[in-house]
């Protein structure tokens, strides 16, 4: 590792992610094959109460992933994991953060980082992990 | 609980389509997204499995991990095998995949969970 171990406590700056528009989310669902219709079709979203389409889980999981390689780019992500609790819709902004909540050091340093992603709500919409861990160097 | 194993299905790791997944999701850099394997389950064989399973059931994701042995490689084939257990309260899905390297080395283990939720029939009525 080329750079001192990160401590606990240590906050990743805050990152703002979308708003994500009906054709962004088709075009992940294009690429990811999850066409699930709740993400594409605004009328089913209102059947099941939701104003508009929620964006998919996975779409803002993967925000996390530059926002560590920037905070950390001699760290690399060996997991990454998180829970869906909240929607958020399409049209809504997104800010994503981070703490470290758990560091072991020596050669095989490994650094937790505790994720979580807002909308426009106070409680959380995603609430994950990436445990880091140093890059081989080539 | 019951279980179903599926596959060995064979995976790719395009450099088209991990383009593409990185427009799709904003991000950048060089290497393969970590969350890039969530796109296999999106392969017609394994989406198959998995809409048979859900039923008329709308699938909900609810959580995912992905715990990698090894970095994956640009332009390789993996080999994903596939288990499905279905719970019955409340009504869940969990798809567990062990992905190897065409050599046969552990490289990724994937879990996605799945509510299950009213039959979409309804919904759709």
């Amino acid at each position: 590792m080329n750079r001192a171990v990160p401590e606990v406590g240590t906050r990743l700056p805050e990152r703002a992610f979308g708003p994500f528009t009906s054709a962004e989310l088709a075009a992940y669902a294009d690429i990811s094959g999850d066409t699930n219709p709740l993400h594409l079709d605004s009328g089913l979203a209102a059947k099941v109460g939701l104003a508009a389409p929620p964006v998919h889980g996975m779409l803002l999981l993967a925000g996390f992933e530059p926002a560590l390689q920037e905070w950390r780019p001699d760290l690399r992500i060996e997991r990454l994991s998180g829970r869906f609790t909240l929607p958020v819709l399409e049209g809504e902004p997104v800010t994503l953060s981070g703490r470290v909540v758990r560091v072991s050091g020596g050669d095989t340093a490994q650094v937790l980082v505790r994720l979580m992603a807002h909308g426009a709500s106070r409680a959380p919409a995603i609430v994950g992990e990436a445990l880091l861990v140093p890059r081989e160097v080539s | 609980m019951s279980e179903v194993r599926l596959g060995p299905f064979l995976v790719r790791t395009e450099r088209a389509k991990i383009e593409a997944y990185r427009r799709a999701t904003r991000t950048g850099g060089q290497e393969i997204p970590a969350a890039f394997p969530i796109c296999w389950l999106g392969e017609p064989a394994i989406r198959a499995a998995v809409e048979k399973a859900c039923g008329n059931r709308l699938p909900l994701h609810e959580g995912q991990t992905f715990d990698y042995a090894r970095p994956l490689e640009i332009g390789a084939e993996y080999h994903l095998s596939l288990s499905l257990s279905e719970e019955a309260d409340p009504p869940r899905l969990a798809l567990r995949g062990d992905c190897k390297t065409a050599a046969g080395e552990p490289c990724l283990r994937m879990e996605t969970l799945l509510r299950l939720v009213a039959p979409a029939v309804e919904l759709s009525a």
